[in-house]
C-alpha cells in the first residue's frame, strides 16, 4: 500500500514537473521505468534500478551517445566510438579500452573510483591540491559526482535523512537534477540543475546545436566556457572554496571560486595556478583564467581552435569561432580535458611531442596561443 | 663631414629599426632552444624529460610543476616565468658565479646538460679550440667578467626597457632566449650572421642579421693565417659581421651612467661617434694623420693596406673584448688579430694595455711616434711619458693616456 502511494505521489510530481515552464529546460524525457523503478523495495533511497552514474553514461559501447528505448538519450563518457568522443573526453582512455599515445593508466585522465575501483595508481591527492597536510576524506577516492567529485554537490559530508554526516556520492549528489536540468546558457548557477554539465556553480553554455550536444564539433559548434578574468587581490583563501567551516573541521560546504570552468578546477588543484605577486609582472605558473593578451604573440590567436579552447568573459547567447584576445581567457580546459585523453597529463594534445616546426603543429595546442613559437617568422 | 653623415645615417637606421622592430619576430623554431635536434633539453637534469621531444617547452618552464605528483628536477618550488629555476640569484652581486646563481647556468655551466660555448677568442677569433672557457659560466668567472649583478640593476632601473623586471634574468637583456640562434656552427646556412643577441630596446627581433660592420668603415681583422674573422669566414669590410657597435652602444654609450661593482666606480662611457665629449679614437672619430712618419708604417696588416684606401677605422667591440668574460682585464680578449696576446693583460703589469695595442699597431712606430714633434700636447713635455725624466727609460702605461673617454 505504501509503495503504491509513492508510486502514485511520484507519478503527480513528474507530472506537475512536466507542467511548469521551461525556460531552456532540457529535463530528462522519455519512459520513467528506463530509470526508476515503482517500488521502494527495489531502491528505497531513491526508487531508481539501483542505478549510479556510469550505468547509464559508461556502458562502453561504440557510441559516445546511446539512446534509450524510451528515447532518452545518454551522453556517453566510457566508450570506443571512434567517431570521436564527448567535449570532456573518454575515460576509456584511463583503462585502455581505446587507443592511447603511450600506455594507457592514470596519467590519462582523472581515473574514478566508479569506474577504475583500484583508484590512481601513483597519486594520493589531486596533483596541485594545497590539503596533502591534513587528512582528507577522499584521499585515493576520485569519483564523479559529490564528495571528492565533480558533479553534483560536492560537500565534504552532509547530512543524511537520519541526520548523520556522510559522504554523499553518485545519485545522491545529483538528486532531481536530471529532471530539473536547465540547458544552453546557464548564468545562474545556484543549484546542480541549472549549473553548468551539473557541476554545482560553473557557469556556461552546453552546446546549443541539437546534432551535436555535448561535443566540442568544430569551431563554431562548441560548448562556451565561462572565465572570470583575475583581478588584484584575488589570491586564494580558504573561503574561495569552503563555506560553513574552518580548518579543524572537515565539513564544509564546496563552492566554486568565482562560478568560472577554472574556478571549478582550482578547487582541488590550487597550487597549480599560482597568481603572479603584484608588481612582478611574472607568472610563477602558467596562467589561468586569465585574459589572452591583445598584443605579441598573443594578438594572432584569432580563430577558435579546438586544441585550444578559450574561456568568455560572459556567457554568450551563441557560439562562436572567434577568439578575441584582449577579452577571451586561457582556462584550465584550453589545454586539458576533464575526464581523459590519449595524452598525458589529460592533455588535448601530445605535449611531449610538440616541438617548434613539428607536422601540423604550427597552430595547435600551445602554438594556438604561442603563435610565434611554432612557425617561422 | 661625409664619414660623420654615415654614422647619423647609420644611428638613424638603427633607431627607426628599434621603432618599427614588429612586435613579434624572429622564430624560436629557428633558434638555437627550439631546434629539435641540438635544442633545449633537461634530460640530464631529470631523466623523465626523455619522453619529451627536444626544444619541446617543458625542458625550461614548468606549466604546473608536477609529473606524476611530483616537481621535476630541481625541485625548488614555483619560479617567475613558470621556468623551472628562478631566473637569476640577486645576492650574487659579484663572481665567482655557481650554477644554482642564474636559470641559464643550468645549461650553460659545467654539469646538467654541458652546452659547449667558446669564447670569442676561439669561436670567432681563431684560437684553438678547446683552449679558452667551454662554458658561458666558465666564461664569467674569470678575471673580468659582464657583471650579471650590474646589468640586472641597469636593466631594471632603465624606464626604455619596460619588459624588463625585478624577476628578469640578466643574460635576457643581451639574449632573447626563444629566438637566439646557434652562432658558432658553420654547417648552419647563415652562419656566421646568425645571430644570439636582441637589443634590450627591442628585444622581440634579433640584431646582427641585417645589421652588419660593413655599414662603417671597417677592416676586419686576421683570425687565423690571412683569413678573417669571424671564424675565418669574414669579409674584409665586415659584411660577415655584426653590428656590435650598434649592439653595444645601445647602453655603453656617452649618455649612460652605469655602475661596476667588481670595479667600485662607474664605467667609462664610451663615444663611438664623432661629436660630444671625448669621442674614442678607435670609434668614428676622424683618424688623426700620422702616416709613416720615420718612416715606419703606424699599423699592422691587414690595417696597413687598408689604410691606403680607407680614411678611418670604426672598430667593432668584439675586436678588442669578450662579450661575457675574460682572463685579462676589461674583458678583453686573449687573441686579437690572428693572434695570441704575447702576454695577458693585468693590471699588475707596468704595461698593462702594451700586449694589446701591439696586436694592431707597430711597436717600433708607437715609441717614434711619441716622440714626433708636435704629437704630444703641449709639445715637449718629456714628463708626461716619463715620470723620471726624459732621460730615463721608464715609461707610463698606455692607459694613462688611452681608454674610453680620454683619447689624447
Amino acid at each position: 500500500m505504501i509503495v503504491t502511494s509513492v508510486g502514485k505521489l511520484l507519478g503527480l510530481a513528474l507530472v506537475a514537473i512536466l507542467l511548469l515552464p521551461m525556460v531552456a529546460a532540457a529535463e530528462i524525457k522519455g519512459n520513467c521505468i528506463d530509470c526508476h523503478t515503482d517500488s521502494a523495495v527495489d531502491d528505497p533511497e531513491g526508487f531508481l534500478w539501483g542505478i549510479d552514474c556510469v550505468t547509464c553514461h559508461a556502458l562502453g559501447t561504440d557510441d559516445r551517445i546511446v539512446v534509450l528505448p524510451g528515447g532518452i538519450p545518454m551522453p556517453q563518457v566510457y566508450h570506443t566510438d571512434n567517431r570521436g568522443d564527448l567535449a570532456g573526453g573518454n575515460f576509456a582512455y584511463i583503462s585502455g579500452a581505446k587507443l592511447t599515445v603511450g600506455p594507457a593508466g592514470s596519467r590519462k585522465g582523472h581515473d574514478v573510483v566508479d569506474l577504475f575501483p583500484a583508484g590512481d595508481d601513483t597519486l594520493l591527492y589531486p596533483p596541485g591540491f594545497n590539503h596533502e597536510d591534513i587528512p582528507i576524506y577522499f584521499r585515493g577516492r576520485m569519483t564523479c559526482a559529490g564528495t571528492g567529485g565533480c558533479h553534483g554537490i560536492r560537500n565534504q559530508l552532509m547530512p543524511s535523512p537520519t541526520g548523520e554526516l556522510i559522504p554523499r556520492v553518485g545519485m545522491m549528489a545529483v538528486r532531481g537534477a536530471h529532471h530539473a536540468n536547465q540547458d544552453g546558457r546557464l548564468l545562474v548557477a545556484d543549484t546542480v540543475a541549472n549549473s553548468y554539465r551539473f557541476l554545482m556553480g560553473v557557469r556556461g553554455l552546453e552546446n546549443p546545436y541539437p546534432q551535436e550536444r555535448w561535443q566540442n564539433a568544430s569551431p563554431l559548434m562548441h560548448n562556451e566556457y565561462y572565465g572570470a578574468p583575475y583581478r588584484p587581490g584575488d589570491e586564494l583563501h580558504c573561503s574561495n572554496c569552503h563555506y560553513g567551516s574552518n580548518k579543524a573541521t572537515p565539513y564544509s560546504y564546496i563552492v566554486t571560486p568565482r562560478n568560472s570552468m577554472s574556478g571549478f578546477c582550482i578547487s582541488c588543484h590550487s597550487n597549480f595556478h599560482a597568481r603572479p605577486h603584484p608588481g612582478l609582472l611574472a607568472f610563477f605558473r602558467h596562467p589561468s583564467d586569465f585574459v589572452i593578451p591583445a598584443k605579441g604573440e598573443y594578438a594572432e590567436y584569432l580563430t577558435y581552435e579546438l586544441t585550444a579552447p578559450v574561456a568568455r568573459r560572459w556567457v554568450p547567447e551563441t557560439t562562436s569561432d572567434l577568439v578575441r584576445p584582449g577579452e577571451d581567457l586561457v582556462m584550465c580546459l584550453s589545454c586539458h580535458m576533464a575526464h581523459a585523453s590519449p595524452y598525458d597529463g589529460m592533455l588535448r594534445f601530445d605535449y611531449t611531442r610538440m616541438f617548434a616546426g613539428s607536422i601540423g603543429g604550427e597552430r595547435t595546442g600551445c602554438f594556438a596561443c604561442h603563435t610565434s613559437k611554432g612557425r617561422r617568422k | 663631414m661625409l664619414k660623420s653623415s654615415k654614422v647619423v645615417i647609420n644611428f638613424l637606421v638603427l633607431v627607426w629599426l628599434s621603432f618599427t622592430a614588429p612586435a613579434v619576430g624572429g622564430s624560436y623554431l629557428e633558434s638555437a632552444h627550439g631546434n629539435g635536434g641540438f635544442g633545449a633539453n633537461r634530460q640530464p637534469i631529470d631523466a623523465r624529460y626523455a619522453q619529451y621531444a627536444t626544444g619541446n617547452c617543458a625542458h625550461c618552464h614548468e606549466a604546473h610543476a608536477s609529473l606524476d605528483g611530483l616537481e621535476p628536477e630541481p625541485r625548488t618550488g614555483a619560479a617567475p616565468h613558470t621556468l623551472f629555476y628562478p631566473t637569476f640569484n640577486t645576492a650574487r652581486t659579484q663572481n665567482l658565479y655557481t650554477e644554482t646563481d642564474n636559470f641559464c647556468f643550468y645549461c650553460h655551466g659545467d654539469a646538467g646538460q654541458r652546452v659547449i660555448n667558446q669564447d670569442y677568442s676561439a669561436a670567432f677569433g681563431g684560437a684553438v679550440a678547446g683552449s679558452g672557457p667551454q662554458s658561458i659560466l666558465a666564461a664569467f668567472n674569470q678575471e673580468s667578467y659582464h657583471n650579471l649583478y650590474d646589468i640586472w640593476n641597469f636593466a631594471g632601473l632603465n624606464t626604455a626597457y619596460p619588459w624588463f623586471t625585478a624577476k628578469s634574468n640578466p643574460c635576457s637583456a643581451c639574449h632573447n632566449p626563444h629566438l637566439a640562434r646557434r652562432n658558432w656552427d658553420p654547417a648552419q646556412p647563415g652562419f656566421p650572421l646568425l645571430s644570439a643577441v636582441s637589443r634590450p630596446i627591442a628585444p622581440a627581433r634579433l640584431w646582427g642579421e641585417a645589421e652588419r660592420m660593413s655599414a662603417y668603415p671597417y677592416e676586419a681583422p686576421y683570425a687565423f693565417s690571412l683569413n678573417r674573422e669571424p671564424a675565418g669566414v669574414g669579409l674584409p669590410d665586415g659584411d660577415n659581421t655584426p653590428d656590435y657597435v650598434g649592439f653595444c652602444t645601445e647602453c655603453h654609450n656617452p649618455a649612460n651612467l652605469i655602475w661596476s661593482t667588481p670595479l667600485n666606480r662607474n664605467l667609462r662611457k664610451v663615444n663611438w661617434g664623432t661629436t660630444g665629449e671625448t669621442p674614442d679614437k678607435h670609434g668614428a672619430r676622424p683618424r688623426q694623420g700620422h702616416p709613416y712618419s720615420y718612416g715606419t708604417p703606424p699599423l699592422l696588416e691587414p690595417y696597413r693596406e687598408a689604410a691606403a684606401v680607407k680614411t678611418n677605422f670604426v672598430l667593432s667591440c668584439l675586436d678588442c673584448h669578450e662579450p661575457h668574460g675574460s682572463t685579462n682585464i676589461m674583458l678583453l680578449r686573449r687573441r686579437v688579430n690572428g693572434g695570441d696576446l704575447p702576454e695577458p693583460v693585468s693590471a699588475a703589469a707596468a704595461k698593462p694595455l702594451l700586449p694589446l695595442c701591439v696586436r694592431c699597431h707597430d711597436r717600433g712606430h708607437l715609441n717614434q711616434l711619441h716622440h714626433e714633434p708636435g704629437y704630444l700636447a703641449p709639445s715637449g713635455e718629456c714628463t708626461l711619458c716619463h715620470p723620471n725624466g726624459g732621460d730615463q727609460p721608464e715609461v707610463v702605461a698606455c692607459r694613462q693616456c688611452h681608454y674610453h673617454g680620454k683619447n689624447l
